[in-house]
């Protein structure tokens, strides 16, 4: 347990210090939202193009932001020495702790703000909020066992892109389902997408931190 | 109309069978060939 | 032990079958035939790539000196998958445009596969970025028995929680299969043979790929 609360305060830090992920991803949200609203001008979107944007802000924000977790690792030939310090469970639990962390918070400013500049109101908040977190749940398990195995492969961005796509899009597309649906407020809405994706998350977690070791141990 | 479309699928069959045989006997030729190197 | 050469006789007695004895469906009429083609080819890209799940978790497992032609026979199946996803969703279409008129319905279970396809084309791009790294192998592993996971998802759950177009299909809510017993023997027969058809596939790659590694080894013996 300490060693994975060492991680992670450490990666905390590392962080708060470098700041360059969470600037990137907070950057391309604001700038994103910003230009949206700017373009958009008062007229009123359908709920299912606000839930489109919303998630393609918090798609690209993700790309930029969670691959860094294993590369950084690697570019300051950090990885070695956490391999002899560190069990590798301790280790990957660390690090999806710090995505999700560190996804949820961009998707706690990313939301607040869009909503706010761009005049949305969803008709049933707690869903909106619960699919919010729970697709941010799954994109952040997704990504780290992907992050790690793409660090492994020379860490290039588009592998990244290339691998993690093809799982993330179905959790974007239930996000996007359900999000419309909370903000239209249809009475058909209900918490089953929500289940899908913190199941689905689940299931990825669990097969990562099983197959972990294999990656990252030589 | 489905004898048409019996021809064309029985066509693409025999191709692949055709394709299936010649690489059966050119891999077990090989194989005993490699043996003896 | 050469069963799988039985493919032979058993795929043009499946075409004899699936155009000439069964009959035509009760609404689809001679359209429906495209089942069994369309099913044997879907059921044989799980397979694929359950067994590509399977070797992938025996590479991880058994760490020796059979892992390299391990590897080459998980890279043959999911191949093998591969091209069976991409009739699976060429037959599919087909069949679309024969039931509700047009290739393409957005429908849950189009989508899945495509997903699915996407996964495994995503496999491919992992193997080249990784050529010469010396943890190709267990990589490449880790991402096979992850896609094996979650391929059920995909397949059986999504179409069943979401609502699609798609007919029932065999494993349906019922556990009883709504077609005539001509039509089950024919189905049955066809998916028999195209599981022949993948394991002589499979059985020639295998050994094609047994044989680049002995030259290999003979050329480093040199």
């Amino acid at each position: 347990m300490t060693g994975i609360y060492k991680n992670l305060r450490k990666d905390f830090l590392v962080e708060f210090r470098n700041r360059s992920a969470v600037n990137i991803s907070f950057a391309f949200a604001v700038i994103t939202t910003m230009s949206i609203s700017l373009v958009a001008g008062g007229t009123s979107f359908e709920p299912h193009i606000h839930a489109i944007l919303i998630w393609m802000i918090i798609f690209f924000s993700g790309m930029n932001g969670l691959a860094h977790t294993f590369i950084r690792e690697e570019d300051e030939k950090n990885a070695l020495f956490l391999r002899l310090a560190y069990s590798p469970e301790d280790i990957f639990i660390s690090k999806l702790l710090f995505n999700i962390i560190f996804f949820t918070g961009i998707i706690s400013v990313i939301c607040p703000l869009y909503l706010f500049f761009l005049q949305a109101r969803p008709l049933i908040p707690q869903l909106f909020i619960a699919t919010a977190f729970s697709g941010g749940l799954a994109i952040a398990s997704i990504t780290t066992i992907l992050g790690a195995m793409v660090s492994k492969a020379g860490g290039k961005g588009s592998l990244f892109t290339v691998l993690s796509f093809p799982l993330i899009l179905p959790v974007m597309w239930v996000s996007i389902t359900n999000t419309a649906l909370s903000i239209e407020g249809a009475e058909s809405a209900d918490y089953r997408n929500v289940l899908f994706l913190i199941a689905f998350s689940g299931i990825i977690a669990c097969i990562s931190y099983l197959l972990f070791r294999y990656i990252w141990v030589e | 109309m489905p004898s048409e479309v019996m021809t064309v699928v029985l066509v693409i069959w025999i191709g692949i069978a055709l394709l299936l045989y010649r690489l059966d006997r050119k891999v077990s030729k090989i194989e005993g060939e490699i043996d003896e190197l | 032990m050469k069963i799988h050469r039985l493919v032979y006789i058993l795929m043009p007695l499946v075409i004899y079958m699936s155009f000439l004895w069964a009959p035509s469906a009760a609404i689809l009429g001679d359209a429906s035939r495209i089942i069994y083609y369309h099913v044997p080819v879907a059921w044989v890209a799980v397979i694929a790539f359950i067994v590509a799940g399977v070797e992938s978790i025996i590479i991880i497992i058994k760490n020796d000196e059979q892992s390299l032609m391990r590897e080459e026979r998980a890279y043959n199946t999911t191949l093998i998958g591969l091209v069976f996803t991409i009739l699976a969703l060429v037959t599919g279409a087909i069949w679309a445009n024969l039931s509700w008129g047009s290739y393409w319905n957005w429908d849950p279970r189009q989508i899945s596969i495509v997903i699915l396809l996407l996964i495994y084309i995503a496999y491919f791009s992992l193997n080249s970025a990784l050529e010469g790294n010396e943890s190709k192998g267990k990589i490449s592993s880790v991402y096979l028995i992850l896609a094996m996971v979650v391929m059920p998802l995909f397949v059986f759950i999504i179409p069943r929680v979401y609502d699609s177009l798609h007919p029932d299909t065999i494993i349906n809510a019922d556990k009883k299969m709504h077609l005539e017993e001509a039509m089950k023997i024919t189905l049955f027969t066809s998916m028999g043979a195209f599981t022949l058809l993948y394991i002589y596939i499979y059985n020639i790659m295998n050994r094609i790929s047994a044989v680049k590694i002995k030259i290999r080894e003979k050329r480093h013996a040199l």
